[in-house]
């Protein structure tokens, strides 16, 4: 795991280079080195996270032999051992026992399609000098980052937008066109960014960069859709089950190539109890597992985590955070994410990133869960009303009523239950409910249910109406996969949206601010390519999600030890805004930059601090996405 | 250091498909976007930007027969294999038929590349019993199950699609873009060669006069209308001489205007009380998002495709008005040549004070839908470029 960076530009700048690698040196603190080919103006720079053959023949910018070729790469290709012999047979002679080295042979081998070949995650470079090609690729589902920017002088690419800053050619014109998509939905869609002219490389996507005509290129190799759109697998409950267990262990056991420690993050629910169960059982030696807690109790599942790993037999470290701890961590957030980011359990993970590095160099991340296995609630919810209105009087009698009730109705209603059956949040819940039953389409509700603000809100809010309810445009594979049933067509855009920018970009940034390599087993192309061909009926069953990861997942641990809601790594947002942050808060709220950006019309944020001065907030998110903007304009201005 | 693609047409006649893809390379040259235009033969109406590269892939001309034209398609696929070969070009869009079954024919000749179809033109049009409609429909049922991504017009456009081809992979639906600005700016020029009476109240159909645009149905239900409502006709075409004739038949020289081509139809259109599309079938009829965005009423039959998914989008996209009028959100349906219906429809505006001031104020903002913004951008994401 490292950072890449580079450009192509008419002039040599080595000094820029050296400087654009030293600014995410936190990726790779190991090694460092830099390439520069004059006669082609391809400059090209890594920093090294030692952790495949740790000794200095896997340096990068790695030059093959014949010296025809330039790798930089940042990521893992754990099946590379397999291709190496593949490559030995073909002839090929080797200096490290480093993926590295097999990625460039293999592209010298079958040219650019041997990404076909590679597991793992990966972002990276190659120089052909013959071809006189640039190639940038990103793997399948887009674990490992890669940013690019265009302008007339230069091109230049990174793990990290950060590096871009330190170019001539950077153009820090904010792109305004996707604003109120972040202030919806807390983060920046692919192939976007904050920066006009700087983007996102879409997952399973490479760039054929033409160094003599400096034009370049866009290829797809590889589409979740694709496999969604295939054939479903014809095999009954049981033998499904059994493949999962076969390709989730694979998945697992792969991840754990390494030189140095492995450890990993188990929060206690689904789906890191799945990995670590696979990993520990029938081994002698213990696995490391880390999970963080919280002081407040209805925020804390460190009990949870800490009784599976007992009952697995783990060599387990858990720490408690403080309120403290995480705001220390806030001002670091802007500097690590380089765009605004708000999904505030960047902050937990960070730390408990920050706790594993004290014992390991790599961690197993159980992302992609709920993606891949159906496991969001709004898939349920959604479902249901689909249901609901395929029935026009059953539609037209919840409409009216939905419509009918007033929040203050709500509120009362919901003081009228039993302590124990209270929602918290309930009028957030039920106007989340009234604007699906008022949806129109499929895409309509799964905007409205995957929003962290209303657009009603943004509506009336935002300054520039130019660009509001844009959304749907990055949700616009609905349209791709309308043949497909409902729970897919989340699942698929689930997958390259939100888990993408949100969950990959949160966990990669995290733990590479520790310099700490995430790696992600189920989010294993097979696994993924195998579950997308999956009926979505067996994936949701007794009326809950996850049917199939539960089934195996029970062979390991007892059922009512996993059976408990899990929110994974949340943290007490409302209740800091009220106390520690409300500083913090006003002070974005009431910031210069932000009423300079005139995003947000004035008296909309005045009502807001109003209201937080006098101890309400209606939505803490919207709170937070403010102090994320305000922070990263502050660091990057 | 820019981004390229490579699109493919025919050639540059004028046509709406034409005029569309010469907005869109347009577009995408502002973007600073490389663009490559492979061109069947040469014929250009419309004129690129001149950064655009265009290649012609054969010495054919629009007089070649038809017959010869579909006799060339394997040479071209031939050839446009190996253009594909020489760049390593990932992706091709082409545009119009021949464009898209040389396209097509590539791939299945061996060519790597990805291939998008843009289909202009319903189905249904293809079941007539012409051999050229035949071969058409034929090669479309065989070849298009090799495309990558089918784009389709319009909704309806699809679903009629897929009736009669099942077996497409992976499709979308891209509208046609509309300069909104610009039709703006042209709709406030000042008409002088036509004089609007302020005490008359105006109908107005733009299109070529033809049996499918169904002018002749708008002549006849005039006459039944109160004298004080007149209609007014731009465009030209086969049908030009029958429409005069009918004219005089119903003695409506005084109430009936013809006023040819126009460069801007849209400064008539403004001023116009309510837009009429009599036609039997469409594509995507641009022209009523062209209305809207002069904020002029619309009454169109509910013909396949388009009016009814724009008009009433959020109703059943497969249903057909067979009787009466539906007053729906942005504009009235009629059935395909029922005047009564016709007749009602434009009396309901004209006395429907309120639904009229809905409809002038609803159609600039469904138009807002169809801006060149935002659908470059479903063209870029197909397109593979940012």
């Amino acid at each position: 795991m490292c950072g890449i960076v580079g450009f192509v530009s008419k002039t040599k700048e080595e000094n820029i280079l050296s400087k654009m690698v030293q600014i995410q040196k936190h990726r790779g603190p190991d090694d460092s080195g830099i390439y520069i080919d004059e006669t082609t103006g391809v400059h090209l720079g890594h920093n090294r996270l030692s952790i495949q053959d740790t000794s200095s023949h896997a340096h990068q910018p790695f030059v093959s032999s014949c010296e025809n070729y330039i790798l930089i790469f940042n990521g893992e290709v754990y099946n590379f051992q397999e291709i190496k012999e593949e490559l030995v047979a073909l002839g090929h002679t080797f200096v490290s026992n480093s993926d590295t080295e097999v990625i460039l042979y293999a592209y010298k081998e079958w040219g650019i399609d041997s990404v076909e070949k590679f597991t793992g995650m990966f972002a990276f470079v190659i120089y052909d000098q013959i071809k006189k090609r640039l190639f940038l690729l990103r793997d399948r589902a887009g674990v490992k980052p890669l940013y690019y920017h265009v302008s007339e002088n230069a091109f230049l690419f990174s793990s990290e937008i950060k590096s871009f800053h330190q170019h001539p050619s950077f153009s820090k014109e904010i792109n305004k066109e996707i604003l109120p998509f972040y202030f919806q939905f807390a983060y920046i869609p692919t192939p976007h960014t904050i920066y006009k002219e700087c983007f996102k490389l879409k997952p399973g996507h490479y760039i054929e960069y033409n160094l003599e005509s400096n034009c370049f290129e866009t290829h797809k190799y590889w589409d979740i859709n694709d496999f969604y759109l295939m054939s479903k697998h014809t095999k009954n409950e049981d033998e499904i089950v059994e493949d999962i267990e076969s390709l989730l262990s694979t998945a697992t056991n792969l991840r754990m190539v390494s030189d140095v420690p492995v450890g990993v993050f188990l929060s206690g629910g689904y789906d890191s109890s799945m990995v670590t169960s696979l990993l520990q059982k029938g081994k002698k030696e213990k696995l490391n597992t880390f999970t963080i807690g919280f002081e407040k109790k209805e925020f804390n599942e460190a009990n949870d985590a800490k009784k599976i790993a007992q009952y697995l037999g783990t060599n387990h470290t858990e720490e408690y955070c403080t309120q403290q701890d995480m705001l220390e961590l806030i001002d670091d957030l802007a500097f690590y994410y380089d765009e605004p980011f708000a999904d505030d359990s960047a902050l937990p993970t960070m730390l408990v990133s920050n706790l594993a590095r004290k014992e390991v160099t790599v961690a197993l991340s159980a992302d992609g869960g709920d993606e891949i296995f159906l496991g969001y609630s709004k898939y349920f919810a959604i479902n249901r009303v689909l249901k609901i209105k395929s029935s026009k009087i059953k539609n037209h009698i919840l409409k009216t009523s939905v419509n009918l009730l007033s929040e203050k109705s709500v509120l009362l209603l919901n003081s009228l239950l039993p302590k124990s059956k209270r929602q918290s949040n309930i009028v957030d819940k039920f106007n989340k409910f009234k604007n699906m039953i008022n949806a129109n389409t499929q895409q309509e509700m799964f905007i409205r249910a995957s929003s962290k603000v209303e657009a009603d809100f943004l509506d009336r809010a935002l300054v520039d109406g130019k660009f509001k309810n844009f959304e749907s445009t990055y949700f616009n594979d609905f349209q791709k996969l309308e043949k497909l049933d409902s729970s897919s067509q989340m699942m698929a855009i689930d997958y390259k949206t939100f888990m993408l920018d949100d969950v990959l970009c949160k966990v990669d940034r995290a733990s590479m601010s520790v310099s700490l390599e995430g790696r992600e087993p189920l989010l294993d192309h097979k696994l993924a390519e195998y579950m997308a061909r999956v009926p979505s009926e067996l994936k949701y069953k007794n009326a809950k999600g996850k049917y199939l990861l539960r089934e195996v997942l029970k062979k390991y641990i007892p059922t009512e030890m996993t059976d408990k809601p899990k929110a994974g790594f949340t943290i007490p947002l409302k209740s800091w805004l009220l106390n520690e942050l409300k500083p913090k808060a006003l002070e974005a709220l009431e910031s210069s930059l932000l009423k300079k950006d005139a995003i947000f019309k004035e008296e909309v944020l005045n009502e807001v601090v109003e209201k937080l001065k006098r101890g309400e907030i209606e939505n803490p998110t919207f709170i937070w996405m403010i102090i994320m903007y305000v922070s990263w304009r502050e660091r990057w201005e | 250091m820019k981004q390229h693609v490579t699109l493919f047409i025919n050639s540059l006649t004028s046509g709406g498909a034409e005029r569309v893809l010469s907005v869109i390379i347009t577009e995408l040259i502002r973007q600073n976007i490389a663009v490559t235009l492979l061109c069947i033969e040469k014929d250009n109406v419309y004129t690129l930007p001149k950064e655009v590269n265009i290649i012609y892939l054969s010495k054919l001309t629009k007089h070649d027969s038809n017959i010869k034209k579909f006799l060339y398609l394997p040479y071209l696929a031939l050839k446009l294999k190996e253009h594909i070969k020489e760049n390593n070009i990932p992706l091709i869009q082409s545009h119009i038929y021949r464009a898209n079954f040389s396209n097509l024919l590539a791939k299945v000749f061996g060519a790597k590349h990805k291939v998008e179809v843009v289909e202009v033109i319903s189905i249904n049009h293809f079941k007539n019993k012409s051999l050229s409609a035949k071969i058409n429909l034929k090669l479309i049922k065989l070849l298009y199950k090799y495309a990558d991504l089918v784009i389709f017009k319009a909704q309806r456009m699809k679903e009629e699609f897929l009736k009669e081809v099942p077996n497409i992979k992976n499709y979308t639906v891209i509208n046609n873009p509309y300069n909104i600005e610009r039709i703006e700016h042209l709709a406030h020029e000042t008409v002088d060669d036509f004089t609007f009476n302020p005490d008359k109240k105006y109908l107005i159909n733009v299109g070529r006069l033809s049996s499918q645009k169904k002018q002749i149905t708008l002549i006849e239900t005039v006459a039944k209308l109160n004298d004080n409502i007149e209609l007014i006709i731009i465009g030209e075409g086969e049908e030009q001489q029958m429409l005069e004739d009918a004219i005089v038949k119903y003695k409506l020289e005084n109430r009936v205007h013809l006023l040819g081509r126009k460069d801007n139809p849209f400064k008539y259109i403004a001023q116009a009380d309510i837009f009429v599309l009599a036609s039997s079938g469409e594509g995507f009829p641009n022209v009523i998002v062209e209305a809207m965005i002069t904020a002029t009423p619309i009454i169109s039959t509910d013909c396949i495709s388009g009016p009814r998914e724009i008009l009433a989008p959020t109703t059943d996209i497969n249903f057909q008005l067979q009787k009466d009028i539906e007053i729906a959100e942005n504009g009235i349906l009629y059935p395909i040549g029922d005047n009564s219906a016709l007749v009602k429809a434009i009396n309901t505006i004209f006395t429907n004070r309120e639904l009229e001031e809905n409809y002038k104020k609803r159609g600039p903002l469904k138009a807002k839908e169809y801006s060149l913004e935002r659908i470059i951008t479903q063209y870029k994401e197909s397109l593979c470029v940012v």
